[in-house]
């Protein structure tokens, strides 16, 4: 085994420097230095905290010199050449626990919550503020606007919050607090839309008041049989998902739903393309399936994910490009035009991720060290 | 008057002394022969000649002439004469009359005097002769000397002689010869000679016509001269054995190799074997020679000596023959693939788990139990760190843990079966001889309060009901702010929790216990009794049936089936497994499984018999969990100490006529094997099939189908 080793780092466009091109040898004995902090230091001059993950051989590396030396067998004549993908990787703020689902509004605001019972706001990949809001794990949350969201959980019932100054606080709503536990959140217009544990989903006609909401009208959509574990808007019409494997539209009238479709495996995740009449739902075999909003018509199936897709985002600009991601740690970005390979970068973290989010600023993910992670693609 | 009084007395006689009902019939048919008693004569009425003298005639109420015998006095009426004087004393030994003057009582209950003897009987018999049928032996029960008859005496010497005793019993008559072997002159049938008896014989005649046409035709050559044979040599140095007959048990034995000089009477002398060789040869074993004779040189062919091994070579191989045949092994021309048993295809069974998507970890040392909650969103896990975790299923995330025990394994946990999902979520836990009783505070509030009014509703009742032997005691605020809400101690470690599907009843299992092994909690009473007094066997867990009011118990060996509403034995199935380790029941009732230490996996239809329809031996070490799909998917699983686990579509059908099919689906592997322990626990999720197993490498796992499947 020799004690250097030959490398040459292959940066996105738009990073490149003068230093770009260079075979660097790096000794071996550096094993705890960190080849992201080398990449920014050394290459790129600067002193900054950007995050990379490197491919090499076909494998997703972290970025340790001897996670390197683990995984790849190398030999001292090989130049090894590195894939390097900006990819940055927030700590969690205090106590780590893993992020259960991540929200970001028009202005770029991050709202996040946590397994622990917090509720966390970020902007600029920076922590604001984190603050419990319950005693078991928030896992759903949706913006009513630019400075108002809803959340809700296993053991939380939907509870409806303002955000000011970095700080979040609970906004007086009574009639909300009635409703039972809250698997998932959706909001239109005036519509809040609360699917629960037991198949049921709640809608909640909400008149705002500047500082609080009032509940004007509600009516409860029975449908499916077992956790509705996901809902979306589509312009008038409700969309859910649910572990009993349906899928579901609800028309404007909210009464009866316009059509069911069944999935192989409970469905886990959803999310809507606002221009195409395409909905992705992700289930807990790792499969994506690809509905129709308009018809009930199951468009495609493929399988993605070695299992249990956590997530599914529509990318904000692009009407064809979406990713998922996966309790197995991989991220994948496709495009529906061609479905066959994920089209662009493919991250594996390494661990559980748990909430995807596509919104003004990137690609986030939260995952289950507590870690929010941002993809630039 | 007179008739009056011989009335009663008759009356009275008969209900005071018994025997006399006897003697009365008696001298009744004996009423004809004239009695020589005196009679009283002096009668009212004519009496009929006939009638016995005494007899007197009186006319009753209706008019009717009536009968009155004269009144019979046994010691005078009765005619003695024939009649022996008999000894009633019974068995009473002589001896005992011995200072008495007589030896007994007669029927009458007088006495018998002892008969005289010695010089008075010596002065009798010189003035009597002898009488006839004289005996000279003394009747023990009467004391006088025993006479015999003469025809007692022929009988008598009849026997002594060994003939029959009856009179004129002849023992060999004259034979009577019905049939001979001699031809009869005159024969007793006069029928005539049958018609077959004197024509030439059909057979007969096909017969010789067959012979007579084969040599006809040249196929049968008479008096054909004898070919000669040309002798035949077996060519010992010939490269290739000649051709023996075919045959079809004929195989010919291996061909020897040809002799060398070695075996040769005269070999040259490099081949001799010098002193030490041949003191080598002799020392050693005779199994491990090269060979198993010495050269030996001859001068002459002729001074060669017979060969001394003859006999004992022979023996060798007519042993050889014996013992090892060599007979050609019929081959039996049959497709090994038909007599396999027709199952459908696994491809054509799923969904049934093929990998495992999950890993839940975070316990420290082994995982002891794993359970899922009633609506299959969350997973409860105990293990050797005294911790019970609840995780999200769906992501794998741990939600809420609480520490029961320092140094103690939580060894079961079980959610409390529930329909409705606003309903009180409790999970039971065992740790040491304690059950606690938990309610997650990660639930709503709401929810957390109806736990806690379940479980706490009971307070009043414990307080006013009778002794009962499992303590139920409410912990400290500080644990109950942390999900503790009751513990429950018994007297014995506990192994497992079964809850009744209705969730008021529990029933833990200590096993290896004789008493107090097995308890019924009732937690809206906050009552536990103990269903059985004395377990027969070593109980080793109980089930409740999931319909019936049934509860199954599996001891060491058995399983017993009781009605608890009748509280009596129902059944008592035999798995004939040395040690059973666990068991569950199917959801319809009628089946079950159990598995065992000796790595055996039964399969009981209640239906057909206390044995077990189907073994399996599949596992290569102890068979730890079993485990059936609750729900609508005919699946179930086993968990072994070999890391593995098996997955088995089971498919029960309701038509009564038709046999459970068992088909084996998957191995699962990938539990490390950790102290000798693969797998611990394994449970079902309620709808999916999904499996989850608890090993003792600290991982708690979820196995579900790959997607691969379904597209």
């Amino acid at each position: 085994m020799a004690s250097r080793l030959k490398v040459r780092f292959l940066l996105p466009n738009g990073l490149s420097s003068e230093n770009s091109g260079n075979v660097w040898m790096i000794s071996r004995d550096a094993t705890s230095y960190s080849l992201s902090q080398f990449i920014n230091r050394v290459i790129q001059g600067r002193d900054n905290e950007t995050g990379y993950t490197f491919r090499a051989k076909g494998k997703y590396l972290n970025s340790t010199l001897s996670d390197l030396f683990a995984v790849l067998d190398l030999s001292a004549e090989a130049l090894l050449e590195l894939e390097c993908c900006i990819h940055s990787r927030i700590p969690s703020l205090g106590d780590p626990s893993p992020i259960a689902a991540l929200k970001t509004n028009r202005e770029g605001q991050v709202l996040f919550a946590e397994y622990s019972g917090s509720i966390g706001l970020m902007k600029n990949d920076v922590h604001l503020s984190k603050s419990s809001a319950s005693r078991s794990p928030v896992t759903s949350i949706c913006w009513l606007d630019e400075n108002r969201f809803a959340v809700g959980g296993v053991g939380l019932p939907a509870l409806l919050c303002g955000a000011k100054d970095s700080e979040w606080y609970k906004l007086p709503c009574n009639a909300l607090s009635q409703s039972h536990l809250c698997s998932s959140l959706g909001f239109t217009g005036d519509t809040l839309a609360i699917g629960s544990p037991d198949g049921s989903i709640s809608l909640v006609v909400l008149k705002d008041h500047i500082d609080s909401f009032s509940v004007v009208g509600s009516s409860i959509l029975q449908g499916h049989s077992s956790t509705v574990s996901a809902v979306a808007w589509k312009d008038e019409r409700l969309l859910s998902v649910s572990y009993d494997r349906s899928y579901s539209i609800w028309t404007k009238d909210r009464e009866c739903s316009l059509g069911k479709l069944n999935a192989t495996s409970p469905l886990l995740s959803l999310a809507v393309g606002r221009e195409l009449g395409v909905a992705i739902a992700g289930d807990t075999a790792g499969t994506i399936h690809l509905f129709g909003t308009e018809t009930t018509e199951k468009l495609s199936s493929w399988k993605a994910h070695p299992f249990s897709v956590s997530g599914v985002a529509k990318a904000p600009g692009d009407s064809f490009t979406f990713a998922t991601s996966s309790h197995h740690g991989d991220i994948k970005i496709w495009d529906l035009r061609n479905l066959k390979t994920a089209t662009q970068s493919v991250l594996s973290t390494g661990s559980k991720v748990l909430a995807l989010d596509w919104g003004l600023g990137g690609l986030r993910y939260g995952d289950d060290l507590g870690v929010i992670g941002r993809l630039n693609v | 008057m007179e008739d009056d009084e011989d009335e009663e007395e008759e009356e009275s006689d008969e209900d005071e002394v018994p025997f006399k009902k006897v003697t009365k019939p008696r001298t009744l048919s004996e009423a004809s022969k004239p009695s020589a008693s005196s009679v009283n004569s002096d009668t009212e009425y004519q009496v009929d000649d006939e009638l016995p003298e005494g007899t007197r005639v009186v006319k009753d109420s209706a008019g009717n002439a009536r009968y009155i015998y004269p009144e019979i006095d046994p010691r005078y009426d009765t005619d003695d004469t024939d009649v022996e004087e008999t000894n009633t004393i019974g068995n009473i030994p002589l001896d005992k009359y011995e200072l008495y003057p007589h030896i007994g009582y007669d029927i009458n209950g007088e006495r018998i005097m002892r008969p005289a003897t010695g010089e008075a009987l010596d002065a009798l018999l010189e003035q009597i002769d002898l009488p006839k049928g004289w005996t000279g032996i003394i009747d023990k029960n009467t004391g006088k000397g025993l006479n015999l008859s003469r025809e007692e005496l022929d009988i008598l010497k009849k026997i002594t002689r060994n003939e029959i005793p009856e009179e004129g019993y002849d023992p060999y008559p004259d034979m009577v010869e019905y049939f001979t072997s001699k031809t009869e002159v005159m024969p007793l049938s006069s029928a005539p000679e049958p018609k077959r008896r004197f024509i030439p014989s059909k057979h007969e005649a096909k017969r010789v016509m067959k012979i007579v046409k084969a040599i006809r035709e040249g196929r049968i050559i008479p008096n054909k001269p004898k070919e000669k044979q040309e002798e035949q040599f077996y060519d010992i140095w010939a490269d290739n054995p000649p051709p023996r007959p075919d045959h079809i048990m004929n195989i010919p034995a291996p061909k020897l190799p040809p002799p060398t000089h070695n075996e040769s009477y005269n070999p040259p002398a490099e081949y001799l074997p010098t002193e030490k060789e041949k003191k080598e040869w002799e020392e050693m074993e005779p199994e491990d020679r090269d060979q198993d004779y010495l050269p030996k040189k001859y001068s002459a062919l002729r001074l060669v000596p017979g060969y001394d091994k003859n006999i004992n070579e022979r023996f060798e191989r007519c042993l050889d023959l014996y013992l090892a045949p060599r007979v050609r092994r019929k081959k039996l021309n049959i497709d090994p693939e038909s007599l396999l048993p027709k199952l459908p295809s696994p491809k054509d069974l799923r969904p049934f788990p093929t990998f495992s998507s999950h890993k839940f970890i975070g316990h420290i040392g082994k995982v002891r139990s794993v359970s899922v909650d009633p609506l299959g969103l969350w997973l409860a896990t105990g293990g050797d760190d005294g911790t019970v975790r609840v995780w999200e299923i769906t992501s794998g995330i741990e939600l809420w843990q609480i520490r029961l025990g320092q140094n103690e394994a939580v060894t079961c946990v079980r959610w409390r079966p529930t329909t409705e999902f606003a309903n009180a979520y409790i999970i039971a836990a065992s740790v040491g001889d304690h059950v606690h009783l938990l309610v997650p505070p990660f639930f709503p509030k709401s929810q957390i309060t109806a736990g806690m009014e379940v479980i706490q509703a009971g307070y009043g009742h414990a307080t006013a009901g009778t002794e009962s032997s499992a303590k139920w005691t409410k912990p400290p605020s500080t644990l109950t702010k942390q999900g503790l809400a009751l513990t429950i101690t018994v007297k014995a470690p506990i192994k497992h929790i079964s809850w009744h599907r209705k969730g008021d009843y529990f029933a833990t299992t200590s096993p290896n216990q004789a008493n107090n092994s097995i308890y019924i909690h009732h937690l809206p009473s906050h009552k536990s009794q103990l269903p059985f007094r004395k377990t027969p066997g070593l109980p080793q867990l109980v089930e409740f049936h999931p319909i019936k009011p049934h509860l199954y118990l599996a001891t060491q060996r058995h399983v017993r089936i009781y009605d608890l509403a009748k509280q009596n034995l129902l059944k008592v199935l035999q798995p004939g497994s040395k040690w059973i380790s666990s068991m569950s029941i199917h959801p319809h009732g009628n089946n079950i499984i159990i598995g065992s230490y000796d790595k055996r996996l039964l399969w009981h239809d209640l239906d057909l018999s206390t044995k077990p329809y189907k073994t399996l031996r599949y596992h290569q070490r102890a068979i730890r969990s079993v485990s059936f799909h609750m729900g609508a998917k005919p699946l179930f699983a086993t968990a072994s100490d070999d890391g593995t686990i098996q997955i088995f579509h089971g498919q029960v059908f309701n038509d009564l006529g038709t046999n459970p099919r068992i088909v084996p689906l998957k191995i699962l592997r990938g539990h490390k094997i950790t102290d000798g322990l693969g797998v611990l626990e394994i449970t079902w999720h309620d709808r999916e099939e999904w499996l989850f197993s608890a090993g003792a490498d600290g991982v708690v796992r979820m196995w579900q189908q790959s997607a691969e499947a379904w597209l």
